[in-house]
């Protein structure tokens, strides 16, 4: 296992595309601090900038991340050398999921940076409170990035469509799937509040508010977690089964 | 007696609507080169899968290198390579897909550039720079064959390795398969798609599948 963790973390943090994103990603968010700066600049305004920054997160970089450690093993079916190798296939699949928060982990401590070190440098005049909202707002994002995987491989590994995953990761991340139901959810046979309650991006954006506001609900956050570990073995448990062709 | 590397016993594999293997029986002594030749769809590839742990099987036992169960079976797939098609990142070229793989098969720092070195020596890939995109499929498969040779491998399965390629490309992939055999000591299982020239002329033993079972051929100039 550490061995081909070790293997993608290096060929993935050696890819000069997703470096050149990550980089672009960066000056995009120092640009937007330097014209906030320059129009409209105090604590509220840079927690208000934070918080559409980090929502930006799980699209951008988020699927860059998703294409980096799942798309390109999957079209050249390098994975399939681990498992040749004797590695169980809810290992392999427990390895990307790993790379996936380590990267995404790296890039939200990074971009975090930024934002402390332009909101310390210009002066923001950030209150205790500010700083913890962006946590939250964060923390919100990196487990954005983690459930939208985890959503999205399932069906990638059930239609065997390496394709899907990063098309699929887009509709989720994007909040298109979300309108989608929220269309059906509207319709007068299903009229259902509660559903789209207990989607995984409103119980996130729920409980993000809960977070803000000083609490937090412990059983929204089980559903929370409980969405990853469910599509996450239930991935597992159809990898489990599936024929994997060599040519 | 030699010993068996790889051993299949009364194999059966279904697929939803067609029976492949009925009963395959195939063993491999550690050292030898032994070729398995059957039609398009005859369950070839499927031998290989098999044994490698990428598709199961409903009857029979693999055995490899002793062991059958299944936590045995994957410890012991760590003793092979394996030469398919794909497989390597369209970006990176012949040695840094070679440091992939030696990173992934956990050799240790200090021995990968000799071992990329050794093995891109031996496939005739030394200075070739270009990206893998680019590769011919010669050039493809002999990087598929210096990649199942890293980190000294017991056992080496190539699948169809002389598919495609000119006389000249079937010459090179013939004298590597066997240098690689001489050099390493390793066994190899290559598959064809028909009994040719090719295979029987590097290969110590010859099985040739037909209807779901495997039976073994004499060597053309042969006794047997």
């Amino acid at each position: 296992m550490r061995n081909y963790l070790d293997a993608d973390l290096s060929r993935i943090l050696r890819r000069i595309p997703y470096l050149v994103v990550g980089g672009l990603i960066a000056l995009a968010e120092i640009a937007g601090i330097v014209r906030l700066y320059l129009t409209d600049w105090s604590g509220v305004s840079f927690s208000s900038f934070s918080y559409t920054f980090m929502q930006m997160m799980p699209v951008l970089p988020g699927l860059v991340l998703y294409v980096a450690v799942y798309n390109e093993d999957m079209r050249a079916r390098t994975w399939y050398q681990a498992i040749a190798r004797g590695m169980t296939r809810t290992k392999v699949l427990f390895v990307k999921l790993i790379e996936m928060v380590l990267i995404s982990l790296l890039f939200m401590a990074f971009y975090s940076a930024i934002l402390f070190l332009f909101g310390g440098i210009l002066d923001a005049d950030l209150d205790g409170q500010m700083v913890a909202n962006i946590v939250v707002y964060i923390t919100t994002a990196a487990t954005q990035i983690l459930g939208y995987t985890c959503i999205a491989n399932f069906f990638v590994i059930v239609f065997s469509n390496p394709g899907l995953g990063a098309i699929l990761y887009l509709l989720l991340s994007a909040g298109i799937v979300e309108r989608i139901l929220s269309v059906i959810a509207g319709l007068p046979q299903f009229q259902s509040q509660e559903l789209m309650d207990m989607t995984f991006r409103s119980l996130i954006e729920t409980g993000s508010k809960e977070l803000l506001a000083g609490g937090a609900n412990p059983f929204r956050i089980l559903l929370i977690l409980g969405y990853i570990v469910v599509f996450f073995t239930a991935s597992a448990i159809v990898y489990s089964r599936k024929e994997l062709p060599v040519r | 007696m030699p010993e068996a590397v790889v051993t299949l016993s009364g194999v059966t594999k279904s697929y939803p609507k067609r029976e492949v293997l009925k009963g395959a029986d195939l063993s491999v002594n550690a050292g030898e080169i032994c070729a398995l030749s059957g039609r398009s769809g005859s369950g070839k590839t499927t031998i290989l899968r098999i044994i490698t742990g990428l598709t199961s099987f409903q009857a029979g036992t693999l055995t490899l290198f002793g062991e059958s169960s299944p936590q045995g079976l994957r410890k012991a797939r760590g003793n092979i390579g394996t030469a398919f098609s794909g497989g390597f990142f369209d970006y990176m070229s012949a040695s840094q897909s070679l440091a992939y793989y030696c990173a992934l098969k956990g050799i240790p720092k200090g021995k990968r550039q000799d071992e990329i070195r050794h093995a891109l020596e031996l496939s005739g890939l030394s200075g070739v720079k270009i990206k893998y995109r680019n590769f011919s499929l010669g050039m493809r498969k002999r990087l598929a064959m210096a990649n199942a040779m890293l980190g000294e491998p017991k056992l080496i399965l190539v699948d169809e390795p002389f598919n495609g390629l000119d006389p000249q490309g079937v010459l090179e992939i013939r004298g590597l398969l066997r240098l690689l055999n001489e050099t390493t000591g390793c066994a190899i299982l290559l598959t064809g798609t028909e009994r040719r020239l090719d295979e029987n002329s590097i290969a110590d033993s010859l099985y040739v599948i037909e209807d779901g079972r495997i039976r073994a051929v004499a060597k053309e100039g042969s006794a047997s």
